[in-house]
């Protein structure tokens, strides 16, 4: 198609300052995360690079010192990796399993369930707040993994991502898996999650990094260090920055902030296709 | 459903289950647990409780603080989704333009979305520090008199400005592919009809962007009502006064750093009546897209 | 090898729409059956119903002396190409065709001679190792063909196999289809819409509508006696013109409103009102003006080795479709005469639109 060359030129600009709009906090920080304390007290924040990259990520990845509390930053990177992978996972089977029993069968109690997972998507976490915490700690599960990870799955919203799939599948391809002698479980197994593969791995990009960055939850059960995610270690860091009345550690927590940023970033950009199909295709 | 579907079986039992029960234990339980605290009212420390119907409700209702927050999710909510909506499609529409280093330009604009919202705050807190701050010190500069730590409507500024940077890589993402799922005779055509490339814009492209527009201004909403919760809670704080607190933000320092449970419950039932409207409002819309 | 009998087979959708009113069909063993007819007819259904997709919720269908009625699809000895294929999509063309064998616990060997076999006989030996995605549609439905082949069942069947696939494809696999069949004598049941294929593939042609078998027979029986006028107006095209009429005195002639009168060959009463089918090419052009109808051509389409032309007849019929054999020119409005032979005519009842 046609176009002018003032056009081509001010689209171009246009992008190019977007671009930097979005880079540049984050270019910031990772420039600044480089220098002494004293020397960004003493010129404010940083646009280029010094010479302590080794020295600060080498103490906030090894000493817990430096992150303020008995963890390390590789031991908080850790715990983001849990929380990442388990709630992808676990989100993933459950929400396959769960819309494959909704989708593909005729059952008694279809039509009430699928009302109950629904309802789940009306009450995002942050609303029931309070209540859950009182129901894990109760049921003695606050600073466990398992306490983390699964009242974030209790959402649906992966179900209906998998519903709306299964529901773009041919119904000639059961039929003809049924003439050719497959059973529920052999459909599912052979045919259904083999076509899901890319469907699958979308979803798990997607909820790979919306549970690295899970914040609130993770903040109100996790009183333990030891549990701290890299998110939530920031936030703990950043807490502590006017302590002791000493120069705040300033470059330290701007690379632990880029530590925390760094993972999610590159999933999302390696997988940038995968992901963006999977966030367009499941949210239409 | 499907035209054919499997018959009895204790198959979807089974596959259901693991789903049914997180659900149970995770969500109704708590879920129940909240309208129930909402009707009770607790001694100060914590000892006893009576069942006082629906006073919390009305406690909150009438409070200034409520109203006050209330007015501000509102208002935030709107501007951060009108915001951040008008810059992504403006974004898009040139990207989806581009030929050369189109890929580029797409990556630079949607990596954003991988940055949690607390991550964003602290960014944006940074560039506001009073002490080294790039952004403080250049509209303090300017003459603007720049205070969030004590102004209001400042602090208002940096919650927003956050908040609409964190979300347009996600509204960039799914207008650039409306954008490209426009078919090209379509834009061939209308060039044909229509010289100014602006007027193409306003008659053609936006009208045939509405469902990917309106569903965003949905998903804008909601993340401006809850997930901007880590963006605040590492910027602002809530503060000057509760100006900055939205009513997400507003449940937590009540509940947990104030707890008064009851009125955090039935908060949390006042926000769950409203999302789920909310939420009902947009899959039904989305429902029917898919039965195009 | 088995015969398929339906006896008075029905269905009701739970929403109480009844798709089937009672069917009752024979087919041979080793014959071709065709179901025809509009989209909603039911002919889908009933194949469905014999593969076991659908429940029958009136009568029976047998196969070979089974009840198969509440026997699972995989347990009836049947196999079906569908329409859009239904291939398994990330499976290798082998795996596809391979895959109803390892289900039923065939060995290794066995599976291998069957799919290499049935490749063989379809071409395919050089794609098996491939994916559904990188074949042409022609030679997809080739895989798909495989797939029922290998099974070795006892009926085929076939729902609308061609209908995705171009004008030039779908005569070539209509004649593989055939020959297949053939060569391998099973029993088959063949759905389509496109009355050309019902033809020349079927033994025995079933002509739906509404539910109901309006027809069962050899092709040429139905294009020769429609017994109906649906059926007649479904099959053959152009379609038989239709000429509302009454039965003369004579009970010799067929006379219109315009007081045309055309002389029949049938037994009928007197003063009856009927409808009279002519078939396009059952007109004579009458060159030097004498004959019963006058009409005017309104258009005129060259086929080259025919000739269609849309003739207004006035008020007997505004719309009538002359298929005349080689080239021919015509003016717009020009006028035309043409008479007809009596015992081409066709006479259906005009209350209950049956064949007289």
């Amino acid at each position: 198609m046609y176009q002018s060359k003032l056009r081509i030129i001010t689209n171009h600009l246009i992008l190019i300052l977007g671009s930097a709009f979005m880079i540049a906090p984050v270019w910031i920080a990772l420039a600044s995360s480089t220098h002494t304390r004293e020397y960004l007290f003493q010129n404010g924040l940083q646009m280029w690079f010094g010479g302590h990259f080794l020295e600060n990520y080498g103490a906030i990845l090894f000493d817990p010192a430096a992150t303020k509390g008995r963890v390390t930053a590789l031991e908080m990177l850790f715990n983001s990796m849990v929380l990442g992978l388990g709630f992808a996972i676990g989100k993933v089977v459950i929400s396959m399993m769960a819309a494959y029993a909704i989708v593909y069968f005729r059952f008694k109690l279809a039509v009430p369930l699928f009302w109950v997972i629904f309802a789940t998507l009306l009450l995002p976490l942050e609303v029931r707040i309070v209540p859950s915490y009182e129901v894990v700690s109760s049921l003695g599960l606050l600073n466990t993994y398992t306490g983390l990870i699964l009242p974030l799955i209790a959402s649906a919203t992966g179900t209906f991502f998998f519903r709306q799939f299964y529901r773009s599948v041919p119904d000639e391809l059961l039929e003809a898996a049924r003439l050719d002698g497959a059973g529920p479980l052999r459909f599912f197994v052979d045919i259904l999650v083999p076509l899901s593969v890319t469907m699958i791995a979308a979803i798990f990009i997607i909820m790979f990094v919306v549970g690295w960055n899970q914040y609130l939850w993770p903040l109100l059960m996790t009183t333990d260090d030891q549990l701290y995610t890299i998110v939530i270690g920031i936030k703990q860091v950043y807490n502590s920055l006017y302590e002791g009345g000493q120069i705040p550690q300033f470059p330290k927590a701007f690379a632990l902030t880029i530590m925390a940023t760094i993972p999610p970033v590159l999933v999302v950009v390696i997988f940038q296709r995968m992901f963006i199909k999977g966030l367009v295709e499941t949210e239409k | 459903m499907k035209r054919v579907q499997f018959g009895h079986s204790p198959v979807p039992y089974l596959f259901v289950a693991p789903q049914i029960l997180i659900i149970l234990i995770f969500f109704l339980w708590p879920a129940g647990q909240a309208v129930y605290q909402s009707f009770l009212l607790e001694d100060a420390f914590g000892l006893s409780s009576q069942f006082v119907w629906f006073r919390n409700f009305e406690d909150v209702l009438s409070s200034d603080s409520w109203a006050k927050s209330a007015v501000f999710t509102i208002v935030f909510s709107f501007i951060v989704a009108f915001l951040s909506i008008a810059i992504s499609l403006f974004l898009a529409v040139r990207a989806d333009e581009i030929i050369r280093g189109a890929k580029s330009y797409k990556t630079l604009l949607m990596w954003g979305y991988a940055i949690a919202p607390p991550v964003a705050g602290l960014l944006g807190s940074m560039l506001f520090n009073p002490l080294m701050g790039d952004l403080y010190i250049l509209l303090n500069s300017m003459g603007f008199e720049f205070n969030h730590i004590q102004n209001g409507n400042d602090a208002a500024f940096v919650v927003i400005l956050i908040a609409v940077w964190k979300q347009i890589s996600v509204n960039f993402i799914f207008f650039l592919s409306g954008l490209q799922g426009i078919p090209k005779s379509v834009t061939e055509a209308a060039t044909l009809d229509c010289k100014s490339a602006e007027r193409r814009f306003w008659t053609i492209t936006f009208p045939l962007l509405a469902p990917t527009t309106f569903f965003l201004m949905v998903i804008n909403l909601t993340y401006a009502f809850f997930e901007t919760f880590g963006i605040i809670d590492v910027s602002t704080k809530g503060s000057p006064g509760g100006t900055t607190a939205t009513l997400v933000y507003k449940v937590y320092v009540d509940g947990f750093l104030g707890a008064d449970m009851g009125s955090s419950a039935a908060q949390s039932v006042i926000l769950m009546f409203m999302v789920s409207i909310l939420t009902i409002f947009q899959f039904r819309f989305i429902e029917r897209k898919v039965h195009y | 090898m088995a015969t398929l009998s339906l006896r008075q087979t029905e269905k009701t959708y739970e929403n109480g729409f009844k798709a089937l009113h009672g069917i009752n069909l024979e087919i041979a063993d080793g014959e071709l059956a065709v179901l025809v007819g509009p989209s909603g007819c039911g002919k889908s259904t009933l194949l469905r119903m014999i593969a076991g997709l659908e429940t029958i919720t009136g009568g029976e269908i047998m196969i070979g002396d089974t009840v198969v009625n509440k026997i699972a699809p995989a347990d009836r000895d049947i196999a079906m190409v569908f329409q859009n294929y239904a291939l398994y999509p990330h499976m290798t063309n082998y795996a596809n065709m391979a895959y109803g064998l390892k289900n039923r616990g065939y060995s290794k060997a066995e599976i291998d001679a069957r799919v290499r076999e049935a490749a063989a006989i379809l071409q395919l030996n050089d794609h098996l190792d491939r994916k559904p995605r990188q074949l042409s549609g022609g030679q997809r439905q080739r895989v798909a063909m495989g797939r029922a082949i290998v099974r070795e069942p006892k009926v085929f069947l076939f729902d609308e196999p061609l209908s995705n696939l171009d004008a030039k494809l779908r005569v070539d696999m209509r004649l593989e289809i055939k020959n297949l069949q053939q060569r391998l004598g099973t029993t088959s049941v063949y759905v389509t819409h496109d009355q050309v294929e019902a033809m020349t593939l079927a033994d025995r042609l079933i002509v739906m509508n509404g539910g109901v078998a309006e027809q069962v027979g050899s092709p040429i029986e139905i294009y020769e006696k429609p017994a109906t006028l649906f059926v007649a107006g479904f099959i053959g095209s152009p379609s038989m013109n239709f000429l509302p009429g009454r039965v003369a005195d004579d009970r010799s002639h067929a006379m219109f409103s315009d007081g045309t009168c055309l002389a029949l060959d049938h037994d009928v009463e007197a003063g009856r009102d009927v409808i009279v089918g002519i078939r396009p090419e059952h007109f004579t052009l009458q060159q030097d003006g004498n004959g019963p109808l006058k009409a005017k051509v309104r258009m005129v389409e060259s086929l080259g080795a025919e000739t269609l032309v849309y003739l207004d007849f006035g008020i007997i019929g505004e719309n009538v479709t002359l298929r005349l054999q080689g080239t021919h020119q015509f003016a717009r409005d020009q006028e035309l005469t043409l008479s007809t032979i009596a015992n081409q005519l066709h006479l259906f009842d005009r209350e209950t639109g049956k064949r007289i």
